[in-house]
């Protein structure tokens, strides 16, 4: 019984062992799995934001945050045509469940945020990337 | 609640603590599993929350591993084999480990025995997967599951396997080899539910005959995925020819040479948004020991058959409602060159599923199962089973899991022995 016992703790602490070292493995070399965005912080304080961008706001958040951290869209800087192009292609990904009534609102919330947030300092925001500009950063990792 | 749990809190309860702490402490953007490092999105975008697949997680998986393009009415729709083709291969895009740990309590009464109780630490499982579309091979992609753990049982491959997926996304066909589980639905369907103990019924428990559908064995399988141009309605049809159990119960790749060809065949319907309905039936054979240790002790084949019908859907984006029925005929001989008889099964579940925010889910469920055998009268076996919790993911991603839940299962068995077992559990599961 005791040998048993000791058996499946060797068992065991092998399959732990196995599961952290591969674990470290894909830790240390999980060089790209986020932009440089994707950092900052994933919140904001929209309690000085008009009663309906507020809305918009929780619209955004339910959203967004389907397929990508909210990090990403509120710590890069568009122009407004820019943010249109983006909030419509992200309604044409699949399945991402935004009605053409809610891109609207999705994107006057990124357009508020833009021009009395992001606007009054640039320096502290991150440049859109296009996808050939996430490849080459992915290889240079 | 077959499992009983694992009792070596010692060094566990240490790995359970260092695992929380991991939790905690690990910087999240990087804590993702492969297939969201590879395309820069959360679990979310194919887990309402890890396991369970959403609609594009369904699809996802039916092209190969591939992500659906974005909606373009305009243009042709883009051949499968030639999605995601500049993504080069990189193991941290192709390799996963996952694990599952909780603290439980169990409670269990049954009749001529006095009650126990007990509370353990348990290190559930320990995988590593590995899987996706091979870039620039026309079409091949490969999945596969080595658990390191489970249970307390030994190492396996419980899954690996090899498709090819052809045809365009509008219209898909795959054909695929491998060791793979006979059932992975979808939905109310699908075999992984929003916990370990939330998968639909009938599913992995076994039968007197000692048949269940989540057997992992060699199989050869093929497809058909239709898909609309604006994703609204996407039908699949999955047909799998497997190896079957052995008399142990074991398939090929577990330690068993033994072949009966099962079959079973999935239908798929997603419609809209929010819903879908799934339809399967499955007919096999099992070599199975009766009157064990006793000298009326023999081996017979018995065949199987079942058939089920599960369903969804979400209201509000928030409050998610599904339903299934399983029923089942299996043969059943009780003594040798005795008559064959019929054992019947039918069992069905509902479960409420209310997603307060993204990540955070708390949910009922209640199944219902009967089933019978010719020497003891028809459905003398009556089972049901109360559970509910919560699951948070408490990282921005949704890698990290953790969740509190009951469950109360009880029935009597053919002989009208009452059993009752209630379980708390508070467990934390990792993927990254």
């Amino acid at each position: 019984m005791m040998q048993k016992r000791r058996m499946l703790s060797l068992a065991a602490f092998s399959a732990l062992a196995a599961g952290a070292a591969l674990s470290l493995a894909l830790l240390a070399q999980a060089g790209g799995p986020s932009l440089p965005q994707d950092k900052g912080p994933d919140k904001l304080n929209v309690s000085g934001y008009p009663k309906d961008i507020q809305k918009d706001y929780k619209l955004f958040r339910e959203k967004c945050n389907q397929c990508h951290t909210l990090a990403r869209p509120l710590n890069t800087s568009m122009s407004r045509d820019a943010w249109e192009r983006y909030v419509k292609r992200m309604m044409h990904k699949p399945n991402s469940g935004i009605s053409p009534d809610q891109g609207k609102k999705i994107f006057e919330f990124l357009v508020y945020d833009q021009e009395n947030r992001k606007d009054k300092n640039p320096k502290e925001f991150y440049p859109a990337l296009s996808d050939e500009q996430i490849q080459q950063m992915e290889k240079g990792q | 609640m077959e499992n009983k749990p694992q009792r070596w809190t010692r060094w566990v309860g240490v790995g359970f603590a260092a695992a929380a702490a991991f939790a905690i402490l690990a910087p999240s953007p990087r804590a993702i599993p492969a297939f969201a490092r590879k395309y820069h999105i959360s679990c979310f975008t194919c887990h309402t929350v890890f396991p369970r697949l959403t609609k594009l997680g369904y699809e996802f998986k039916r092209l190969g591993y591939r992500m659906p393009p974005d909606i373009d009415t305009h243009k042709p729709p883009k051949k499968v084999a030639t999605l995601d083709e500049n993504i080069p291969w990189k193991l941290t895009n192709a390799a996963a480990v996952y694990m599952r740990t909780s603290v439980s309590h169990d409670t269990t009464t049954a009749t001529g025995s006095p009650r126990t109780s007990a509370s353990s630490a348990n290190l559930d499982q320990v995988s590593i997967l590995f899987g996706g579309a091979i870039p620039e091979s026309g079409g091949f992609s490969y999945f596969g599951e080595y658990v390191a753990y489970q249970d307390g049982g030994t190492s396996d491959m419980e899954r690996a396997k090899f498709d090819w997926t052809g045809g365009t996304v509008r219209n898909s066909y795959f054909v695929g080899l491998g060791k793979s589980h006979l059932v992975e639905g979808y939905s109310a369907a699908d075999l992984y539910g929003l916990t370990d103990d939330d998968s639909p019924l009938g599913f992995g428990s076994s039968s007197p005959n000692g048949i269940y559908l989540a057997q992992s064995t060699g199989m050869l399988e093929g497809g058909y995925t239709f898909m609309s141009p604006d994703y609204k309605y996407v039908v699949g049809l999955t047909a799998k020819v497997a190896n079957g159990l052995d008399v142990n119960g074991n398939g090929i790749g577990n330690g068993s040479t033994y072949n009966h060809k099962d079959v079973m065949f999935d239908a798929d319907f997603l419609i809209g948004d929010n819903g879908s309905v799934s339809a399967m039936v499955y007919n096999g054979r099992k070599d199975t020991i009766q009157n064990a240790g006793t000298p009326q002790q023999f081996t017979y084949v018995p065949t199987a058959k079942r058939w089920g019908l599960f369903g969804h859907y979400k209201f509000f984006d928030h409050l998610d409602v599904l339903a299934g029925y399983m029923g089942g005929r299996e043969d059943w001989q009780s003594t040798f060159n005795g008559p064959v008889n019929t054992f019947n099964t039918k069992a069905y579940f509902g479960e409420v599923d209310y997603y307060i925010s993204q990540g955070l889910v708390v949910w009922g469920r209640y199944d219902k199962s009967n089933y019978d055998q010719p020497d003891f009268g028809l459905y003398a076996s009556n089972n049901t089973t109360w559970m509910g919790g919560v699951v948070k993911t408490v990282d921005r991603l949704g890698n990290v899991k953790l969740y509190a839940q009951f469950i109360d299962a009880k029935g009597n068995d053919i002989t009208g022995a009452y059993n009752e077992d209630k379980q708390a559990k508070i467990g934390l599961d990792l993927a990254w």
